[in-house]
């Protein structure tokens, strides 16, 4: 029991946990792993709070600034965790900072970054670096995975619960809204963006998640987490 | 709704005069005086309903008491006998305003109090009142004269939904066994009792009430995020329910689906759930089921809740009240820190009151000014809960 692995999670809401943890559930399935959703410090009464990417965005220059500039510094982070994962939809890629009341400093890199689709990972490098240059790093960091589903994590879900649907063959990771694909399914099947319509799913989500893989993004994530859990491994 | 609440003599309340917004927190050290805030407003609310009695003190959580520890009686005071009688009046936003004054000789104190004064007004107009100099002899000291009043007011009268607000105010303060069901709840009412008895039922019909409403269904999935181990709750027949034949057993039982065990033994009741998540389900009942009361108070509200769940909670309950009952208005204390965090203080119906006893062991009650607070934290990584556990809010024991 005890050797489960501790995963921290910087996620941009409630339903990415969900995803996320399926993906784990299917992608760890020789160890167990605690996972814990971690998020910056704040009061809403000062500022509102990191929900969504700009929780994101806080999150990092919170952990950067305990490390002197650099997450991968930030020693209270790993005081308890053996890796973190940093999600950020790739769909973030295509927004302003004023979008998300962010003001940048200096050193972040400029947003909107989104570059033609496909391919997505255009995109997705485009913004991993703008993810790191939040962290004060230029690189991943050890013991640290970015997870960038792209656009969302809902094409991931739509992969695993619709494959039939039309975002699929036209391909999904470039599919713009992709989370409206959800609702447009035969009412019996249909489901919403809730915590628990994914709940219900996550399990069929784990299910799946050698389809999900097929997406450049997934396996991105998949061969990250295990490069970083081999080597804690080790 | 409440606007302003004003107490004068009662306990360790000298002379309050609190205004009020939808949701109310005060925070402060054991024995401040918060409990009494809530217990001064149920007094009132007997005394709109026309007695103030044991019972009708009890009926609304109150604790009673004998005359001697109701009354303030502090040993500064030069002369404690100048006051005998409490004075406690309420005002709501449309000017519809009731006060009191009531006394009990402390000697030989009755069952009930009696009314030395009482004004019921509408814009300052008087409905219903009477004073030593006016009482006629014949008047009923034992009985308020504004709860007959309120039988000739038309629905829709301010004055007749400030008393039906007051009449309607209990301080509710769960307990697990309650919530559990094991044992009957003493105060019980709809939607749920006093200490939260009938818990299965009020959840029943917000489930069901959701399945024609789809703003609160998604409110309802709100709650289920809250409680992170589950799939889903439901109400449903306690027969052929996995339960020890031991426990005792309510009509009606909670049942939670564990997002971890096996289909087929996946599901729990109440009696073996996570007491966080009867409580969490618990103020959901109160702050969405139709039949709430319109004002109420909820004494510990974060009580048996990790921190991170409770902040969650008071942020949803804030969230919650704003978009789907307009008109519901809660007093409330807690303990821990953490719920500071996410309350939306800069909506001006949310407010936070630190509670203290100045050195005479007068209780004092200060709103924190927000927009002060910003401007004076020493840096952007100072959270309020962080002043407040470093004592630059108030509302600390010297300890």
């Amino acid at each position: 029991m005890s050797d489960s692995l501790r995963i921290a999670l910087v996620a941009e809401g409630p339903t990415d946990r969900i995803v996320i943890e399926a993906a784990l559930n299917a992608i760890l399935t020789d160890r167990s792993f605690r996972l814990t959703q971690i998020q910056p410090e704040g009061s809403a009464a000062f500022g509102r709070l990191g929900g969504g990417w700009p929780g994101v965005y806080k999150w990092c220059k919170q952990s950067a600034e305990r490390g002197n500039g650099k997450l991968s510094e930030d020693g209270i982070l790993f005081l308890n965790y053996d890796l973190v994962i940093l999600h950020l939809d790739a769909d973030v890629a295509g927004f302003q900072y004023s979008t998300g009341n962010v003001t940048p400093v200096e050193d972040d890199l400029p947003l909107p970054c989104e570059k033609p689709c496909p391919p997505a990972s255009d995109t997705t490098d485009a913004l991993r670096s703008v993810l790191l240059s939040w962290c004060g790093e230029t690189e991943v960091p050890l013991k640290t995975v970015i997870c960038m589903p792209s656009k969302a994590p809902e094409a991931w879900v739509v992969t695993a619960l619709f494959p039939n649907d039309v975002s699929v063959s036209r391909g999904i990771e470039c599919y713009p809204e992709i989370e409206g694909r959800l609702a447009q399914q035969p009412k019996a099947k249909r489901i919403r963006k809730t915590v628990s319509d994914y709940r219900d799913k996550a399990d069929e989500l784990t299910e799946a998640w050698p389809r999900i893989a097929t997406l450049g993004e997934a396996r991105r994530f998949q061969d990250e987490l295990l490069r970083v859990v081999s080597a804690e491994t080790a | 709704m409440l606007r302003k609440i004003t107490v004068k003599q009662f306990k360790s309340l000298v002379d309050l005069d609190l205004e009020l917004g939808r949701i109310n927190l005060f925070i402060g050290a054991n024995g401040s005086g918060k409990s009494n805030i809530l217990e001064a407003v149920g007094v009132l609310g007997a005394a709109a309903n026309g007695r103030v009695d044991d019972e009708a003190l009890l009926r609304r959580g109150v604790r009673p008491g004998v005359p001697t520890l109701y009354k303030s009686a502090f040993s500064s005071d030069a002369n404690p006998k100048k006051q005998w009688h409490i004075s406690l009046g309420a005002e709501s936003e449309k000017n519809a305003m009731y006060d009191i004054a009531i006394w009990n000789p402390l000697g030989n104190p009755n069952s009930n109090w009696l009314f030395k004064t009482e004004n019921l007004k509408l814009n300052d107009k008087p409905l219903a009142s009477r004073s030593p100099r006016s009482n006629r002899p014949e008047l009923n000291s034992e009985q308020g004269i504004a709860a007959l009043k309120t039988v000739e007011l038309e629905p829709g009268d301010a004055a007749l939904a400030l008393m039906t607000q007051l009449r309607g105010y209990s301080i509710y303060c769960p307990n697990t066994p309650s919530l559990r069901g094991l044992v009957p709840d003493v105060q019980t009412r709809e939607p749920v009792g006093l200490a939260g008895g009938r818990l299965p039922e009020a959840i029943g019909e917000l489930l069901d009430a959701a399945k024609k409403n789809s703003e609160l269904e998604e409110i309802l999935d709100e709650v289920r995020m809250l409680i992170d181990w589950a799939k889903d709750f439901s109400a449903t027949s306690s027969v052929g329910v996995p339960l020890s034949p031991s426990a005792a057993r309510s009509r009606q039982v909670i049942q939670f689906t564990d997002r971890y065990m096996n289909k087929g033994r996946n599901r729990l009741t109440g009696y073996d759930a996570s007491e966080g998540a009867l409580y969490v389900l618990f103020c959901a009942a109160l702050a969405l089921h139709p039949r709430s009361p319109r004002c109420f108070a909820v004494d510990n509200v974060d009580q048996a809740l990790n921190p991170r769940l409770a902040r969650r909670l008071l942020a949803a309950i804030c969230r919650w009240t704003k978009q789907l009952n307009g008109d519901r208005q809660w007093l409330m204390t807690a303990h821990n820190p953490a719920v500071l965090d996410d309350l939306p203080l800069d909506d001006d119906e949310v407010r936070l009151f630190t509670v203290d006893r100045n050195n005479k062991g007068y209780t004092e009650v200060r709103r924190i000014d927000v927009a002060e607070a910003i401007q004076k934290r020493p840096d952007k990584g100072w959270t309020l809960s962080r002043m407040w556990m470093e004592g630059y809010l108030g509302g600390v024991p010297n300890v």
